[in-house]
């Protein structure tokens, strides 16, 4: 009897050491079966440089590798017309990508306006976005207009409730991003998108990367021409433009001639207030430019002989030979690039 | 019961609580968030220098794009936000201020990008005049005439000027480019062929030139200057303070951790230990009484087995005690002695039963002797007769003789006792030889015992026998009369048996006894 009474409690007692020990196992293997972070996935964007090209104009690199998922949404997005108050508009609505990016026209609410859109084809090589540069990217650019843009009127809560009825869209969403549909990651993904549009292969890219005969003597007297008027100053890098500032009137004043200033013309200095910034404006690309009139920050030149000339009398208070202008165009019309294998 | 149950569960809980808290405290440290924020300043610095590089190599026309200096400010931007996830380790008061650390690198950064993009304008109408100048004077002398050599030697000595100009960093030649620049200026109106509008775009792109390199150069200057390293620097050596703060801490707790570990391993031993010493003294204990139990009953089976070697002859003992049983042994030669002391009834009238018992006992206590002493085996005592049987439980040959020898000394000790104790009781003893089943029957106070025809005859020899002698039988007398002297008694009338001839022992045969022993 007295041997049952001593060893049932301790017994009793010796289940601790299983417990201390299983809180042992089970804090230390915790550590390395926590769920990893579902963080999302980095964009790689593997840009293939060319070998060092000694020219002020860069070729497109022909390797674009973005986050193909998100593209192929952001494509879908792109073309969503729940992204306008009155589910008739889209981005392609305005951009319309079998017409270079761009449309003359646009329907809104009945009546048929005339818009100057930029095109988003390169719009990834600008590093700024809008003629006063008020957006930083991409999807920055995406989340201002969806608040902004007449044409669209509407608004992100409006958005993002309307995807939501969509089944496909939750389940695309939530697929890539955990957090699922919001204003960043719709920005984001049409943003990925639109860093697939890329033009390369023109003919002057070719021309750079040593195809000589890419480019006629007329069209290389041209791009001669382009340089030594100085032009390549600013339309320079991989998009001809798009990546600095400049004032639009440096020997002259546009607008004094142009007689009534707008807001619009005041560039730069209506975000800065500095009046160093008046009249700036982002440099444009020049990329796909023979395809995407009218040109100008008002859309006030409809040819590509009108905007030379007003650039040279501008920018460089002269007006040029109508043969050097002519050469020129030859020149800039060869930057035209291609599209999923075919020419814009 | 359910007190300590609960202190157990208390402790252990509590236990559990130290050790999480400690590894949690242990594993403090996000290595990675470490890495990728400490890569994040590298970087910076980096492309600090590289954006300065830049910057130069374009001032200078060796770099003639400025992709990569918008590529490395929308870098720089990017960082300056990943930064903005501030290690989580680090203490409340380093993230205070690291993050007013980074504000200031923020706000230095905003002011390079300004100055970058004030510089890649500025840049682009000096590098837009200097590309244009040479283009502009070689039309404009292209329509000098002869008299305008004085203006050709001015524009092209204006040019080597401006050019040169644009290369140093000084403004040295700016006053002289301002004389020349005067001297075309009035100029303008001489020539017939030049117009004063060419001379004018002249003079306006020269003084673009005049205007703009300087303030190119001050922007570098700026740029170059804008203390980004310092910065940089501050902030890491801010971060790394806090870094290695938090690297102590983990270490402090990781050495809290073993310790409390070994604690921890320490007392489970201990108590594991307890409870196997407790465990093992209670076996022991137990042991410890089996044991003595054991050794108790080992002793009380000893007791029985000397009460029973006392009552049983031993190999009969022994048989019994492996078989339980009846026992019954058939014996062809045995000799059966029955010893009955005569006078004795009436000599106990006199004495007290307890002192007749207590003389009974001493005389068939050295009978006792007697038989052990000849290798007899006493059966039992009947009243005042005695019964004594040779040749079992063993079978001898000489069983006869150790009768003979027994029923002399029986009667040589009676005579003991005549003297010493004054008594008169004689033996009357009968012998008989044959074979008889000898063995043991029933389950309560057995004893070994002999039955057959032979020892009733043998009693018949003590009972028709004559007090002082020894009867025996003529299987006996056979067995015995060459080695003892006998009387021959005659015929007698044995009751149940008829006429038997009888023998009287009386005494041993001396010359056959020297001469074997002899």
């Amino acid at each position: 009897m007295r041997q049952v009474q001593i060893t049932k409690p301790s017994i009793k007692n010796l289940y601790i050491i299983p417990i201390v020990l299983l809180t042992f196992l089970v804090v230390l293997l915790w550590h390395y079966f926590q769920i990893p972070d579902k963080s999302q996935p980095e964009i790689v964007e593997e840009v293939v440089t060319n070998s060092f090209i000694q020219e002020p104009i860069q070729p497109i690199p022909l390797i674009n590798k973005v986050d193909t998922k998100k593209a192929k949404l952001g494509e879908k997005l792109f073309n969503e017309k729940r992204l306008s108050h009155n589910n008739k508009v889209s981005c392609a609505t305005c951009h319309n990508l079998d017409a270079a990016g761009i449309v003359d026209t646009v329907e809104i609410n009945g009546t048929i306006k005339h818009v100057n859109v930029t095109t988003v084809f390169n719009a990834k090589f600008n590093f700024r976005l809008f003629w006063d540069g008020h957006s930083s990217g991409l999807a920055d650019q995406v989340d201002k207009l969806v608040q902004t843009l007449p044409a669209l009127n509407t608004s992100w809560r409006e958005v993002i409730a309307k995807l939501n009825q969509v089944p496909e869209y939750p389940r695309d969403f939530d697929e890539i991003y955990p957090d699922g549909i919001t204003a960043n990651n719709v920005s984001e993904a049409i943003a990925a998108f639109e860093e697939t549009l890329i033009t390369p292969n023109s003919r002057f890219d070719k021309f750079l990367r040593g195809d000589k005969n890419a480019i006629s003597t007329e069209e290389k007297a041209g791009y001669d021409l382009f340089k030594s008027y100085g032009c390549v100053s600013c339309h320079q890098g991989v998009n001809v433009g798009g990546n600095m500032f400049q004032r639009f009137g440096v020997m002259g004043s546009y607008s004094f001639d142009k007689g009534t200033v707008t807001k619009k013309d005041l560039g730069r200095f209506n975000l800065s207030k500095d009046h160093q910034d008046l009249y700036f404006f982002k440099v444009p690309s020049l990329r796909n430019v023979a395809v995407t009139p009218p040109y100008l920050h008002d859309g006030s030149a409809p040819t590509l002989e009108k905007a030379v000339g007003v650039m040279a009398k501008y920018q460089l208070g002269r007006e040029i030979p109508s043969y050097d202008v002519a050469l020129v165009v030859k020149f800039l019309k060869t930057l035209t690039g291609e599209y999923q294998g075919k020419p814009l | 019961m359910i007190y300590t149950a609960l202190k157990s569960i208390l402790l252990a809980l509590v236990t559990v609580v130290i050790f999480g808290f400690l590894l949690v405290r242990v594993q403090g440290i996000d290595y990675k968030q470490h890495n990728d924020f400490t890569s994040y300043l590298r970087r910076v610095k980096e492309l600090n220098a590289t954006l300065n590089q830049d910057v130069i190599k374009s001032r200078y026309g060796l770099l003639t794009y400025y992709d990569p200096l918008a590529n490395e400010l929308s870098e720089l931007n990017k960082l300056q936000n990943r930064l903005g996830r501030i290690p989580t380790f680090v203490e409340p008061r380093g993230q205070i201020e690291i993050k007013q650390s980074l504000q200031a690198q923020g706000k230095l950064l905003q002011e390079k990008e300004k100055l970058v993009e004030r510089f890649k304008s500025q840049n682009a109408t000096l590098r837009n005049s200097l590309y244009y100048f040479p283009q502009l004077i070689l039309e404009t002398t292209q329509k000098a005439t002869k008299n305008d050599w004085n203006l050709e030697i001015y524009l092209e000595n204006l040019l080597r000027d401006i050019l040169i100009y644009n290369l140093t960093a000084s403004e040295d030649l700016a006053p002289k480019i301002q004389v020349r620049m005067n001297s075309i200026f009035a100029y303008r109106s001489q020539s017939s062929n030049i117009k004063p509008d060419d001379i004018n775009r002249i003079i306006l792109h020269g003084k673009t030139i005049l205007s703009n390199k300087p303030q190119v150069d001050n922007l570098i200057q700026t740029i170059v200057s804008l203390p980004t390293f310092q910065r940089n620097e501050e902030l890491y050596k801010i971060y790394n303070l806090y870094y290695e703060t938090a690297l102590k801490t983990t270490n402090a707790y990781r050495s809290f951790l073993g310790i409390f570990s070994l604690f921890l391993i320490a007392s489970i031993s201990a108590y594991i230990i307890d409870k196997l010493k407790k465990s093992a003294q209670v076996v022991s204990l137990a042991k410890e009484k089996v044991q003595k139990a054991l050794e108790e009953t080992q002793v009380a089976q000893e007791k029985v087995e000397v009460l029973l070697l006392n009552i049983l002859p031993e190999p009969i003992a022994q048989r019994l005690k492996q078989n339980p049983g009846l026992i019954a042994d058939n014996f062809s030669d045995v000799t059966v002695l029955f010893a009955d002391l005569v006078g004795f009834t009436e000599f106990s009238a006199d004495m007290s039963p307890v002192d007749l018992v207590e003389l009974l006992n001493n005389i068939f206590s050295v009978f006792d002797k007697l038989a052990e002493k000849h290798g007899l085996e006493k059966i039992k005592t009947i009243g005042d007769a005695y019964m004594v049987v040779g040749g079992i439980p063993v079978p001898v040959t000489h069983h006869a003789e150790a009768i003979a020898e027994m029923a002399l000394d029986i009667q040589g000790e009676i005579t003991k006792f005549h003297l010493r104790d004054s008594v008169t009781i004689n033996a009357r003893i009968g012998i008989n030889s044959g074979s008889a089943v000898a063995g043991v029957i029933g389950t309560k106070k057995f004893i070994y015992d002999i039955w057959g025809d032979t020892v009733n005859i043998a009693s018949r020899m003590e009972s028709q026998g004559i007090s002082g002698k020894i009867q025996v039988t003529t299987a006996t007398y056979a067995l015995l009369k060459d080695k003892y002297l006998f009387e021959e008694r005659g015929t007698i009338k044995v009751k149940g048996k008829g006429d038997m001839n009888t023998y009287f022992l009386t005494g041993r045969r001396m010359t056959k006894n020297l001469s074997l022993e002899l």
